[in-house]
């Protein structure tokens, strides 16, 4: 017989639920508890065994996209890059966090090399920022537009190919994860992203940290008897888990975690954004409001969202041409080349210098312009994340089945056809339920974006908060709508240098 | 006893062997990309082809075309099936069959799904069950 729950008076039932907020507050989800997943994360080898298979994809794209079909509908290197790849790296970043630094192929590679080949240089001090990855992510975008990458699997493949060679060459030469910090454009895409991920690699008792002699989280974890002889690496990325705050610069790899003696860094549940509201000291970064270039980066991740889609709908012709017309261009790199200055760099300086001196003149926050356009940039980032969520969800759920005829055929190609005939009728899901899925992932977007440039404008403007806000709050509004409007306009992919 | 200088000449040779293999991986490539498949040449089955109306728009179109062998006679009889194809990956490709309107002239009616630039592929089967594959680039399909 089960005993009547005892009824509580209000003012008991008012504290057992505060008791109760208080303990999930103290206690946030720690995927490495989970049974199964926890288990294998704290693996030593568990970066290893998530990385090979990733690896043999890769070498597999590469072999496909040099020596398979021609057409990337039905390429493994295309349809797996352009389609699965950039989808799931989104969304595991939305559901989780920067997986795919966690189990990256060319990680695998450099870590291999690296056992026959001690890098002897550091990375030079002058270097020591975004401003490399950030050109590299912008060429790589304007590389993927002019060479129309995604419609062929030879260039897609020498892409590939070209960032294993990257690696190994900057990690070979530079001592500690120098490629993944200081050059890795894909790395500072996933970094920016995960600033919105709901989860952290995190401490989980920071007294336990005080107490903690060794500091073995980024020294990593030596011989007793010898400490030349490093058993377990600490962080590579220069990140001292008890002054880490947040994702930026963190690939996962969990190096933290098996150094740990006291087993006190997790993967832990926060506030998706939420490190974006405040500007503490961050180990190994700094305060974001002096970082020029991540701030820089944000910028660059907001705005190049807008122009990869751009690029891949009917205005974008009409564009091209009025341009080639007014200014008598007839290089397409010209034509785009000015398309990208104006959408990643005059549109921004404008929109964000405009916003900036409203709110230092208006609101009166004592700060210069470029200051509060570097503090209020990163309050861009989610509304960023948001747009190439509906991108490449885009492409990710309408293509989603692609993968199977894609693979059926490449097995039929090389003469054993196995998986059977290709089902070329196999495609995704339909536009029905993923366009609302894309306006889903912009609104999300918008609101992370409100929420983090409120949260700023009230610590930056104590008596006009609105006003500080305001001017930051329309420009999320209008960059929304652009997204919207960019995601009701009818696809039209050409292979611009193809065509001339 | 192995020393220092031991230890530091071993290193040298295993690093000059990693360059070493490295090398070989990107010759390996190299070849691999030169190792592309021809094209299918089979049977000297040459194509001309349209499409109508012009420009070529997302919409239903029919594409005519004519097959003739290589002494310039035309091929009746074949059954070919026309595919569709988006030059971007994860796109559903379009089939169709054709018919034969006069002997060796065919038509095909396809249905572009989006604007952008398409691959039209033919598969033909010739009346000896020869099988032959030819390619027709339809750039610039304009959106509705």
């Amino acid at each position: 017989m089960t005993r009547p729950p005892r009824a509580l008076s209000p003012a008991a039932e008012q504290q057992q639920l505060g008791e109760q907020e208080e303990f999930l507050e103290s206690q946030p989800f720690d995927l490495l508890t989970v049974p199964v997943i926890g288990p294998l994360l704290r693996w030593r080898h568990s970066r290893t065994f998530l990385q090979i298979p990733l690896f043999a994809v890769s070498i597999v794209m590469i072999v496909e996209g040099l020596a398979g079909p021609t057409l990337a509908p039905k390429n493994l290197a295309t349809v797996l890059t352009w389609v699965h790849f950039r989808g799931a790296l989104v969304l595991a970043i939305l559901c989780a966090g920067n997986l795919f630094c966690l189990s990256c192929p060319f990680m695998l590679a450099r870590n291999f090399m690296r056992k026959w080949i001690r890098p002897r240089f550091t990375w030079p001090r002058l270097l020591r920022n975004k401003w490399i990855p950030i050109a590299l992510f912008v060429a790589l975008l304007f590389c993927y537009e002019l060479f129309s990458l995604w419609s062929s699997p030879w260039l897609t493949s020498w892409v590939i190919v070209g960032y294993f060679a990257a690696v190994l060459i900057v990690d070979s030469l530079f001592t500690h994860a120098t490629f993944c910090k200081y050059v890795c454009p894909i790395g500072q895409f996933n970094f920016i992203a995960s600033t919105v991920s709901p989860l952290e690699v995190a401490v989980r008792d920071c007294e336990v940290c005080d107490g903690c002699q060794t500091k073995d989280c980024i020294r990593g974890r030596r011989e007793p008897s010898s400490a030349l002889v490093v058993l377990q690496r600490g962080c590579e990325l220069a990140l001292f888990q008890p002054a880490k705050v947040g994702n930026m610069d963190c690939t996962f790899c969990l190096d933290c975690v098996h150094a740990c003696p006291h087993d006190n860094i997790g993967i832990l549940s926060r506030l998706p954004g939420g490190e974006l509201m405040s500007d503490p000291q961050r180990s190994g970064i700094g305060r974001f409001s002096r970082r020029n270039d991540i701030a820089a980066l944000a910028i660059v991740f907001c705005f190049g969202s807008l122009m990869n889609a751009f690029g891949m709908v009917s205005p974008v012709y009409t564009v091209e041409d009025w341009l080639k017309r007014i200014l008598h261009f007839q290089s397409q790199a010209a034509v785009l080349g000015l398309l990208f200055t104006a959408v990643v760099v005059i549109e921004p300086a404008l929109l964000l210098g405009l916003a900036a001196w409203i709110t230092h003149a208006w609101a009166g926050v004592k700060s210069g312009w470029l200051s509060i356009a570097v503090r209020y940039a990163y309050a861009l980032s989610p509304l960023g994340f948001g747009m190439w969520l509906a991108h490449y969800g885009y492409h990710f759920f309408t293509g989603l089945y692609t993968i199977v005829p894609v693979t059926q055929y490449a097995f039929a190609e090389i003469g054993w056809p196995i998986l059977g005939d290709p089902r070329w009728t196999l495609v995704g899901l339909p536009k029905t339920v993923v366009e609302p899925l894309e306006f889903g992932f912009l609104l999300l977007g918008l609101i992370g974006s409100l929420l983090v440039a409120w949260r700023l404008a009230h610590d930056d403007s104590e008596n006009h908060p609105l006003r500080a806000f305001a001017p930051w709050g329309v420009l999320c509004a209008i960059l929304f709508l652009c997204c919207v409007w960019l995601m009701t306009q009818p696809m039209d992919m050409r292979a611009t240098m193809l065509a001339g | 006893m192995m020393n220092w200088d031991d230890l530091r000449g071993c290193r040298r040779v295993a690093s000059r062997r990693v360059w070493a293999l490295l090398m070989l991986a990107g010759l390996t490539l190299f070849v691999v990309t030169g190792c592309r498949r021809p094209a299918n040449d089979e049977g000297g089955i040459s194509i001309t082809e349209s499409i109508t109306p012009q420009p070529v728009r997302a919409r239903a179109e029919t594409i005519s075309f004519r097959l003739t062998n290589e002494s310039h006679q035309s091929v009746a009889g074949a059954r070919v099936q026309v595919e569709g194809d988006m030059n971007h990956p994860g796109m559903a490709p379009l089939f169709a069959d054709a018919h034969e309107t006069t002997p060796g002239n065919y038509q095909a009616n396809l249905n572009f799904t989006m604007g952008g630039d398409w691959v039209v592929l033919f598969h033909i089967t010739l009346s000896d069950g020869r099988k032959v594959e030819r390619q027709m680039d339809v750039k610039g399909v304009e959106s509705n």
